[in-house]
């Protein structure tokens, strides 16, 4: 009797203070700012292998650091474990990588493709792979084409595939160049040719097949109609019209989950002044349409999407007017594919426009950081966290302990697709999914990397935890 | 990474999990049968070992007119009882499930223990349109010691249809030692499409042997589409293919296809209407017979033509060559090449950054009257800036020209 009255006590007074509206952990998540801040401006940022992040930012958007003399090209490695500006770790690169593109090759490294040749914005040819175990970065073969905003999308064969970019004469370039780590003579494939005029960084998705779907937008303008390429046979096939101009919205590969692993892609915000709305389009039917989704709260554009455990997809910042920061912009959306809705995700401190970048974290926390609108040369080097929902109990208390852990797996070193495996773990509650998360590559309003591939869960797949039997889902790491 | 999540919802922290595509090739194996080494020839009744040297996930034989008929083991001993000419074939299969696209052979011969002959056709098939005629190449094998004159005949199951007929065999019978025979076949124009199978026999004293093979009769794609542009409306013509009751006529909105039929006339022209003006079509016509009963068929697609229908309203072309070039610090100068269509009234600037600027919904500036070069000196010193020309007139404001862009001295 005594705790019942003590409970309802804390309702009370809980109830009091909700005049307006705010932040419940417990529904919403929370947005926490870190005490430290990004010594360089994190133009995209990629989750590594050993949990760490690499921020790869070469001239940071500064003419200067690219003017003979006074070249200044950076990366950085970041513990984000750690709890001081210590666990950030900078180095200075040999050329300028600001805006390239990375994939994750399946050993682990990272490919970094093409780069800023000079601020007339020309296409560096060169690649480069960095290995997480060294922290050193080795240059590797150069490509044909020049590339500064190419998307880097990893094949189902573990390949890793170039598009777009602004060539070495600043033209866009129309081919595709594909890396093979075990083509160890050219590295790249002799190009391709890609059919029609993408925009710069096109949103590009692996699906199941090992097809490739472009969703027809990008960085600085859309097509007429989403394309599929299939890198078995280089040949391009037009898909869906578009019905307007997402340029800087973003693109998920909605989760694939047992049993049946259909490839939904999502469309989010994008435009200037951007549009509020999203669309899927289901590519398992014989002629697949873009439909409209629900509404995000506000129009967005640099905006981030992240995929998070749950299979639920965080769309945080981006603004109405392109690089114009505005305060709904700061609160985010999270969308359920399951009910095919969109509720809010708190609110964030920060704006994040313009070469902002947003990753799950491995403690699935989602990291938010950079922007850099208007003045070249300065960005928002103030770090948040964003905590979701599922990370507070009902009395919004942060849970720590009380949360599943894996303690080992039935296998060492690499797995091949198909070979089942077994997790030990303990946890208080029973298990109800697992699932694999290809670790993100976050930069200009895109993650080239993410996907969610649902290895066990729901009343058809119950968990004995079993790898997806099939090869196209590639390289989760 | 891999997370575990409760019955709450709540999940674990990652477990990082390298998967590697080793066991996975997207390029599908190719097989090879070791044993035999090459194509044989056998007396019936006896056996041969067959073998793969290729190491794969699964083997799938097919022995026909052999005991077993099929195998999955990588080695398999095969006895052949009756004589006749046998492709075996190996398929082999990887890791992943992908097969061997082109599964090797073995061509093994199995003699009668009797004088005999084997008779083969080729090619396989023949393509002809009406009116063409085509030849077979017909060759007899003795085999076991064969000595005779095998005389040779052509028919089908029941009967040529009308308008096909056979030009004989030159020569029309082959002696000892063996040799090829010529097979013609002829058609008239008015013979109407059709797969016709043709089965050559090859008679000597008691023993007769036969071969296949097919004669495709099939209307030519017409030659010279032409598609001329209206106001919202295309019109097509082309002329008759022969032998053809029906044309089929395609269009698709992309250069290349996919084509959609849109229309079946009879005649060799065709108006297509309802369109949008401004908008590319493609056109191809396929030549069709839609007659008796056996018959059906449709050509190839003709040569592709395409139009662009243009209306009186429409707006106006955009311009052309726009280029870019900072001449003087703080400024940009632009130039283009005007719209061809009669009437500009002005001509539209829209400007972006270069560097993550995308264009305004309306003309950053409004040129009147129309002009084809411009300075933009509401630019900033060492900024790049893209840029694209729209033309004006009465009808409104064209799609817009080239990009183009420049950096500010």
């Amino acid at each position: 009797m005594f705790l019942v009255s003590a409970v309802a006590a804390v309702l009370t007074h809980l109830s009091a203070l909700a005049q307006c509206p705010t932040n419940v952990p417990h529904i919403t998540g929370t947005w926490t700012v870190l005490p430290y801040q990004m010594p360089i401006n994190p133009i995209s940022a990629h989750l590594l292998p050993n949990g760490k992040v690499l921020i790869v930012a070469g001239s940071e958007n500064d003419a200067r650091n690219n003017s003979t003399g006074a070249e200044s090209y950076r990366a950085a490695v970041w513990d984000p474990t750690g709890t001081n500006e210590s666990s950030i770790s900078v180095q200075n690169l040999t050329y300028d990588v600001f805006c390239s593109g990375t994939a994750a090759l399946f050993d682990g490294r990272s490919l970094i493709v093409g780069g800023t040749s000079d601020y007339s914005f020309t296409g560096e040819n060169r690649a480069s792979i960095f290995n997480p175990a060294t922290s050193q970065y080795v240059q590797s073969q150069n490509m044909v084409d020049g590339r500064w905003y190419a998307t880097a999308t990893a094949l189902a064969d573990g390949r890793i595939m170039a598009m777009s970019g602004l060539t070495q004469t600043g033209g866009t370039s129309q081919t595709i160049e594909i890396y093979d780590l075990q083509n160890a003579g050219a590295g790249w494939n002799q190009p391709t040719s890609v059919p029609f005029t993408p925009p710069l960084y096109p949103r590009l998705e692996l699906l199941p097949g090992g097809r490739v779907f472009y969703t027809g937008h990008g960085s600085g303008g859309s097509n007429a109609n989403a394309w599929m390429f299939d890198p078995a046979t280089g040949g391009w096939t037009p898909s869906a019209t578009t019905s307007l101009d997402r340029s800087y919205g973003s693109s998920v590969l909605l989760p694939l989950l047992p049993p049946s692993y259909v490839p939904r892609v999502m469309n989010f915000g994008g435009g200037s002044p951007a549009t509020r709305s999203t669309d899927i389009i289901d590519l398992s039917v014989a002629t697949p349409s873009y439909t409209a989704g629900p509404n995000m709260s506000t129009g967005r554009i640099q905006m981030n999407a992240v995929i998070l455990p749950n299979g639920k997809i965080l769309a945080e910042g981006g603004s109405v007017n392109n690089e114009s920061p505005d305060t709904p912009g700061k609160t985010a959306d999270l969308y359920d594919p399951v009910g095919n809705t969109m509720g809010s995700a708190g609110t964030a401190a920060y704006s994040r426009l313009y070469h902002s970048t947003a990753l799950l974290l491995p403690d699935a926390t989602v990291l938010s950081m950079g922007s850099n609108p208007g003045n070249r040369g300065s960005y928002e080097p103030a770090i948040e966290i964003y905590t979701p929902s599922y990370l507070y109990d009902t009395n919004d208390h942060l849970i720590t302990t009380n949360r599943p852990q894996i303690t080992g797996l039935s296998f060492s070193g690499p797995i091949h697709y198909g070979v089942p495996f077994s997790v030990s773990y303990t946890s208080t509650s029973p298990i109800s999914s697992a699932v694999l998360v290809r670790p993100g590559s976050s930069t200009h309003a895109m993650d080239m990397e993410q996907r969610l591939i649902g290895l066990c869960g729901g009343a058809t797949s119950p968990c004995s935890a079993r790898q997806p039997a099939k090869p196209h889902h590639a390289g989760e790491r | 990474m891999l997370f575990l999540l409760d019955s709450a919802g709540v999940p674990s922290k990652a477990w990082f999990i390298q998967l590697t595509p080793n066991s996975y090739s997207s390029v599908p194996p190719s097989g090879t049968i070791s044993a035999p080494s090459k194509d044989m020839t056998i007396p019936a009744g006896s056996a041969i070992n067959f073998g793969s040297g290729t190491t794969a996930s699964e083997y799938s034989w097919v022995f026909p007119g052999g005991t077993p008929a099929t195998s999955t083991a990588q080695n398999q001993n095969v006895t052949f009882g009756v004589s006749g000419t046998y492709t075996i074939s190996l398929t082999i299969s990887d890791a992943t499930g992908n097969s061997d696209p082109s599964p090797p052979t073995r061509t093994i011969t199995v003699l009668p223990t009797s004088p005999d002959f084997s008779i083969t056709v080729g090619p396989a098939a023949q393509e002809v349109v009406p009116g063409g005629s085509t030849t077979y190449t017909v060759t007899v094998t003795p085999l076991s010691g064969f000595t005779g004159t095998v005389n040779l005949s052509v028919g089908s199951e029941s009967g040529f249809p009308t308008g096909i007929t056979s030009g004989g065999f030159s020569p029309a019978s082959i002696s000892t030692g063996g040799s090829s025979s010529t097979l013609t076949m002829k058609t008239t124009t008015s013979t109407v499409p059709y797969a016709l199978s043709l089965t050559i026999t090859g008679t000597s004293g008691t023993i007769s042997h036969t071969a296949s093979t097919t004669l495709l009769v099939n209307l030519a794609p017409p030659t010279g589409l032409t598609a001329t542009a209206g106001d919202a409306q295309v019109s097509l013509s082309w002329p008759a293919s022969v032998g053809a009751n029906g044309y089929h006529v395609k269009r698709a909105t992309i250069d290349g296809g996919p084509y959609e039929t849109f229309a079946c006339p009879s005649g060799t022209s065709v108006v297509d209407s309802g369109l949008i003006n401004g908008t590319t079509y493609y056109y191809t016509v396929s030549a069709a017979y839609t007659g008796g009963p056996d018959a059906g068929g449709e050509s190839a697609n003709s040569v592709q033509a395409s139009a662009t229908p243009q209306g009186v309203t429409a707006p106006p072309a955009p311009p052309t060559g726009l280029n870019t070039r900072s001449n003087k610090p703080g400024t940009i100068d632009l130039q283009w090449v005007q719209s061809p269509t009669p009437g500009v009234t002005s001509n539209g600037v829209y400007r972006r950054l270069m560097n993550g600027g995308i264009y305004p919904p309306t003309p950053t500036y409004t040129i009147t009257p129309a002009n084809t070069s411009f300075r933009d000196s509401h630019v900033s010193r060492g900024v790049s800036y893209c840029y694209k020309v729209t033309a004006i007139n009465a009808n409104g404001q064209s799609v817009p020209s080239n990009e183009s862009c420049a950096s500010t001295k």
